[in-house]
């Protein structure tokens, strides 16, 4: 599993995300030999490092199946095609992080129409089926807001301080904490329920 | 929130992210019930839109001296010549691809032109992408993968290539039994040269596994036969294996190659 799969045979069925990996891989075609193996090995190393990480906090932050995946695989997609945009390695996880946010910020939109005939019952059941030592934590998480959940799984997932994760996601640190305390009274409620 | 509930969020979601994630490629599994969700309000939608359009129609033929009624409007009325202001849709026949119109008659050689677009590759793999795109009068498809020769400065055939009708290969790729070729954002407009829509061929090939210079490259189609000049630098090598070139089924394109 890893970047190889945009370059190795690929029974992948038509979607428009294939057609954006395939874009992605071709934005790399233009680059120096030299400079492409080095972005595609890079990319390898970083998708061995964080690809579990990326797909548990586009799942938390979509908090369904379908949806994490799609963000998952823009988000790589995304980071492929602007990968030299970091230079530093320390970064690179938090840059990942960023970009699987605004890719899952960006799916949860375009969905928002058709999220109004689907029952968050059944994100609640995705979440918790994917975290099924403690589904009941899946179920309260899934029920937060979508910037909740980022603050939720950045902090605690990832352990990102709240200044951290403030600039992952672009806003204040002080809007971070209002997140995070409203996050934790909700949680509570719903843990209670238990 | 006591430290063991922070303690049970941080275990709970660790273990979220501990979870292998799915294949780059994978085609996700989107609920029933989310598309069921969709196709119903989808459906909804179109049928208040046909009855409402059809009312709107009818209430309009039938002239301002006859007041309209819900009656008016029931299926024991002749049914009314087409407006002039009423548009039809074009019938879209849905493509094997699904996401992709599948338009026309199969394309005739004489309306397309063939020309060579990106040529690259990397780790020992070459591709060069052969774009077709239609000047007919009318849209049409292209499908499947078809026979590819390679020609010599003389035009004499220099192999027999491996054809593979299927998804592979370096670059992933789409199988189909008939694509429409894909509209341009452009088309029609009067800088795209009469282009109405284009395709792309993909011809995948390890670098330097030819015995000899190819000039040429000959596409048959179930409708004629397209040549067109190439040059192909990882087929030129002196000291190459035997040719094998993977042709892969013809693929929507979209960029300006």
């Amino acid at each position: 599993v890893g970047l190889a799969q945009l370059v190795r045979p690929s029974t992948c069925k038509p979607c428009g995300r294939l057609a954006r990996l395939n874009s992605a891989k071709m934005s790399t075609m233009g680059m120096a030999e030299a400079q492409r193996t080095r972005v595609h090995e890079e990319v390898e190393h970083a998708l061995t490092l964080y690809g579990s990480e990326m797909f548990g906090l586009a799942m938390a932050l979509t908090a369904n199946a379908p949806d994490a995946e799609d963000a998952y695989q823009t988000a790589w997609a995304r980071a492929l095609s602007h990968w030299d945009q970091i230079q530093d390695p320390v970064k690179r996880r938090s840059w990942l992080a960023s970009i699987t946010w605004r890719s899952a910020l960006t799916i949860r939109r375009r969905h928002r129409f058709v999220d109004r005939w689907h029952s968050p019952l059944q994100e609640g059941l995705d979440l918790s089926r994917a975290m099924d030592s403690d589904p009941t934590l899946g179920e309260a998480i899934a029920r937060l807001s979508t910037r909740q959940r980022a603050v939720v799984a950045l902090h605690y997932g990832h352990g990102y301080t709240l200044d951290e994760v403030a600039s992952i996601l672009h806003t204040r640190a002080g809007t971070v904490r209002s997140h995070l305390s409203r996050a934790l009274a909700h949680l509570r409620l719903g843990l209670e329920d238990d | 929130m006591a430290k063991m509930d922070e303690g049970r969020i941080q275990e709970g979601l660790r273990q979220l992210m501990s979870h292998e994630p799915p294949p780059l490629d994978s085609e996700s599994a989107r609920s029933r019930g989310r598309m069921g969700a969709v196709g119903i309000g989808a459906g909804t939608f179109v049928l208040l839109f046909l009855v409402l359009g059809g009312a709107f129609i009818l209430d309009h033929q039938s002239g301002n001296d006859t007041p309209s009624t819900p009656g008016a409007a029931s299926s024991s009325h002749p049914s009314p010549e087409p407006s002039p202001s009423a548009t039809l849709s074009p019938a879209v026949t849905p493509s094997p691809s699904g996401f992709l119109p599948a338009l026309g008659p199969m394309c005739r050689s004489s309306q397309l032109r063939v020309r060579v677009g990106i040529q690259g590759g990397a780790g020992g793999n070459g591709i060069t992408y052969l774009v077709f795109t239609d000047h007919g009068a009318g849209s049409c498809k292209l499908d499947g993968t078809p026979t590819v020769r390679f020609l010599n400065a003389h035009g004499g055939i220099l192999s027999t290539v491996r054809v593979v009708d299927a998804s592979g290969g370096y670059v992933p790729t789409f199988a189909n039994n008939g694509v429409g070729l894909l509209p341009l954002a452009d088309a029609g407009s009067p800088g795209s040269n009469g282009v109405r829509g284009q395709a792309a061929l993909p011809l995948q090939y390890r670098d330097g596994a030819c015995p000899s210079a190819v000039r040429q490259v000959q596409v048959v189609l179930t409708t004629g036969i397209i040549t067109t000049p190439v040059a192909i630098s990882g087929l030129q090598s002196p000291d190459c294996t035997p040719l094998s070139v993977v042709v892969n089924p013809f693929q929507p394109a979209d960029w300006s190659p």
